[in-house]
């Protein structure tokens, strides 16, 4: 079996056979046998990798014309005294070729030289830069990532023309060889913090990295230990860049339209890039709605059952009458309908979620319309219950990146409260934000810049700044290190 | 490398504070006497840290981490002194909660399974590095602060100054017993002295913060209960309670539901601040053990010995047992004061 670090021959033969034996005689390899002048060569490549036509113009149209005599002239030609494609590589060992191969290079092979050089011909099907679909803003920029990197880097670095930003990008999986890319403002983004994600995304040991999905667990230090995502996800380059600007460390997957951004804070999840285009008031008031939208989602099911429950008195009494009235009428026990109602929802959610758009909507008519009015009107569930959940599936499609631990609080609170009312719920409140608190990756509180308080920060937890603020004085996420000037254990 | 910065070493005790002021306070006949023994109070708490503080200006150190380096086996003795001072609280906070949750709140919950839920989430939040319980004490603390200021608002209209009862037959006898009363009950100043080790600066400034808004807090909501409800803020034991269950508003008829919610959490988390100190006694005196399951367990003997007495319905006589106020000041300031002894011996020693 050939080694795929072993060099490459310098008689064609072995290497063509080799590199078949490799790729176990893969129908997709393409292998194009010229005679160029008089030496032997080949022009290896990946079905449907290449684009044909730029293969046959930029490099071998040229190599047509060439008359050569022995395979160093071939190889001046394809290295020194050309230029026959802006990405052009040399290939020493079979692990480069097939990796550049497959990454759609188009590489020359000459009979007499022990190396091969590869040309950056890609010509594989790619979606084009579309509006993103899970953060969309009204007055902000309509383009998004999509699934290739080097794409997905150029959208990013149009928006930052500086010599400050600095691309890495490192091969990981032992299969896919999947393109990582890592981004960081050289001046703004501590090297301590891009030499550990550096490292992790090294020493990763996965077989494939397929999306953003594989490598969240090794790039984030609290996945095991934490509830809410240590790392932030975002679709749109402009947020981005935003992150970047913030000295944080933004990572592309190739395959992926995600960006990974480190670290994450809570406070990330109640931004959006719309906030910059409105007023500072306006942007304000929106943040502090979400916060409230995100206490509704994910308490307010489990507040209504424990204050219905246990501490009736505290409603007022006109609204009590009303909540008797409602929930006498129902067959099932109040936390039995709370829980079956919420689980309903996100069955219907989910289901909206999978299935094609035009066939999506049509399960929100069927759940939410039929369903729930036909529930409503047999008495199966009472009234104010539909409305606790409806508000409740409102109040999280406000806050989309949380979606996931919004489900599983809420489910959480509801059973907390229909055991113990508001003392369960009083702790389940503590245990989320002691695990909160307890967050803190890339020696980042994810609570940041509130918990430890960072007074020249904390003010964009609520409010947004003004623009004039911003060009007063520049802040990092490495202002917010945990490393500060009073330390402790 | 997380750090505890001064204010949220400042408000885990007042965390705890605050649970201790919502559970039982007694104001005696005079809410206004007692607002000025609060304040003394305040002043009684700043000189018994002074030594503690005193000793780590001058040396950098946390007055046991000194003691470690002169001597080991006076060290030991004092953690384990420390050890058994935070045992017998977490034994009076669970036992605590568990009670005043069964007496005043309208839960199905039992008072044993009550205990279990408080304790498996202080257990967690003791598993937290003393930063993260910080961050996690300041946040309840806004929440208390909020809530407090909710009640403000909701019985501001009914408020009554005469209610503070400004006149005292005996007043220097009635500051005394409050005086010594509060004392013993400020049990938060043992783990504010022992989690001082976890700072690497601005201890000072912590003390503090921790002496203005413990102070601040107590006599808002003292103040508060003697205005709006008079005669009965005397009455009760526990009249913050009462101020809750009285406010009401156009939205909320009481709030002694979200009175509840907020002693639960501030309850849970001076429950996980002593377990987390516990545990780091455990640690200290039995480091060659302390991974054994024993060693992970003993910080939780206590709530499990206050079980038999919730069982038997005989908190009653823990909540009236009188505590001394000397066992405070002993093992807040009476080591920092041998060791300046200590260190002013050996000074003269090399001057002579």
């Amino acid at each position: 079996m050939t080694d795929l670090d072993e060099a490459l021959s310098a008689d064609i033969e072995i290497t063509l056979s080799k590199l078949k034996e490799l790729c176990g005689d893969t129908d997709d390899l393409n292998v194009v046998r010229v005679r160029i002048g008089a030496v032997e060569c080949a022009a290896v490549s990946a079905e449907g990798m290449v684009s044909a036509a730029g293969a046959g113009d930029l490099i071998f149209q040229p190599l047509m014309y060439l008359n050569a005599c022995d395979a160093h002239e071939v190889a001046d030609f394809l290295w020194e005294s050309s230029l026959l494609s802006t990405q052009r590589s040399k290939v020493a060992t079979y692990r480069e070729l097939v990796e550049l191969m497959f990454s759609g290079f188009c590489i020359i092979l000459t009979d007499g030289w022990d190396k091969g050089v590869a040309f950056g011909v890609q010509g594989f099907e790619k979606r084009s830069v579309s509006p993103p679909d899970s953060e969309q803003t009204v007055y902000g920029p309509q383009d998004s990532f999509n699934e290739t990197v080097r794409n997905n880097i150029s959208l990013i670095r149009r928006r930052l023309k500086t010599p400050l930003l600095k691309v890495e990008i490192i091969k990981c999986a032992k299969q896919s060889r999947t393109d990582v890319c890592i981004m960081y403002m050289r001046d703004r983004a501590s090297a301590r913090m891009v030499e550990q994600i550096r490292r992790r995304l090294k020493d990763m040991g996965l077989d494939t990295v397929l999306s953003g999905g594989y490598i969240e667990p090794f790039v984030d230090g609290a996945y095991d230990k934490s509830f809410f995502p240590g790392v932030t996800y975002t679709q749109r380059p402009d947020a981005a860049c935003l992150h970047l600007n913030e000295g944080r460390v933004c990572i592309l997957v190739d395959g992926s339209p995600f960006c990974l951004v480190c670290p994450g804070l809570f406070s990330d999840s109640f931004r959006t890039m719309d906030d910059m285009s409105a007023k500072p008031g306006y942007a304000t008031f929106i943040r502090w709605l979400k916060y409230f939208a995100f206490i509704l989602a994910a308490a307010l099911p489990g507040l209504y059952v424990a204050l219905v429950m246990y501490h009736p008195e505290a409603f007022a009494l006109k609204l009590l009458l009303n909540l008797y009235v409602s929930e006498e009428a129902t067959p099932f026990p109040l936390p039995v309908e709370m829980t079956l109602l919420v689980i309903m929802f996100e069955i219907m959610r989910e289901a909206g979620i999978r299935l094609p758009k035009a066939v999506g909507g049509a399960v929100s008519i069927v759940g939410g319309l039929i369903i729930g009015d036909a529930a409503v009107k047999s008495g199966l569930i009472s009234v104010p219950l539909l409305i606790v959940v409806g508000i409740t599936a409102t109040s999280a499609f406000v806050i989309p990146r949380l979606d996931r631990q919004i489900t599983l609080m809420r489910i959480v609170f509801i059973i907390a409260a229909s055991t113990a009312g508001l003392f369960g719920v009083s702790l389940c409140c503590i245990l989320f934000t002691a695990n909160i608190c307890a967050m803190n990756d890339l020696n980042v509180s994810y609570l940041s810049p509130l918990s430890p308080l960072n007074k020249s920060r904390v003010g964009e937890v609520f409010f947004r700044r003004s623009f004039k603020s911003y060009a007063a004085g520049r802040s990092t996420v490495t202002d917010l290190a945990e490393n500060g000037k009073e330390g402790g254990k | 490398m997380k750090v505890m910065t001064p204010l949220q070493l400042a408000l885990i005790a007042c965390c705890c504070r605050s649970f201790t002021l919502l559970s039982r306070v007694c104001t005696g006949s005079s809410p206004a006497l007692f607002m000025i023994s609060l304040a003394a109070l305040s002043v009684v708490e700043a000189a018994l840290l002074l030594p503690c503080l005193g000793i780590i200006k001058r040396t950098g150190k946390a007055p046991v981490e000194l003691l470690y380096e002169k001597n080991k086996f006076a060290a030991q003795s004092v953690t384990l002194a420390f050890m058994i001072f935070f045992m017998w609280d977490c034994f009076l906070t669970s036992g605590g909660l568990a009670y005043y949750l069964d007496r005043f709140f309208s839960t199905d919950i039992s008072r044993i399974a009550a205990l279990f839920c408080a304790a498996a989430a202080a257990v967690y939040l003791s598993t937290l590095s003393s930063a993260s319980i910080g961050k996690c004490s300041a946040l309840v603390f806004g929440v208390f602060v909020i809530f407090m200021l909710l009640l403000f608002v909701n019985t501001a209209a009914d408020a009554d100054i005469t209610g503070l009862h400004l006149a005292q037959s005996d007043p220097g006898e009635g500051l005394v017993h409050n005086l010594s009363s509060q004392l013993s009950q400020s049990r938060e100043l043992v783990l504010f002295v022992f989690l001082l080790s976890d700072l690497k600066t601005g201890h000072r400034r912590s003390a503090v913060f921790y002496i203005i808004i413990a102070l601040c807090t107590a006599q808002s909501c003292i103040c508060l209960a003697g205005i709006a409800l008079g005669e009965f803020a005397s009455e009760t034991d526990t009249p913050l309670y009462y101020l809750s269950c009285l406010s009401s508003s156009g939205i909320a008829q009481r709030f002694d539901a979200g009175f509840m919610a907020v002693w639960t959490a501030l309850g849970a988390i001076r429950l996980g601040v002593v377990i987390h100190c516990t545990a780091r006694c455990v640690k200290r005196l039995f480091a060659s053990f302390s991974n054994s399951l024993a060693a992970k367990i003993l910080p939780l003997l206590p709530v499990a010995l206050s079980v038999p007495v919730l069982y038997t319905r005989r908190w009653k006589t823990v909540v009236k047992f009188e505590e001394s106020p000397y066992i405070i000041v002993s093992v807040v300031a009476a080591v920092p004061l041998v060791l300046f002894a200590l260190m002013g011996k050996r000074r003269k020693k090399v001057e002579d």
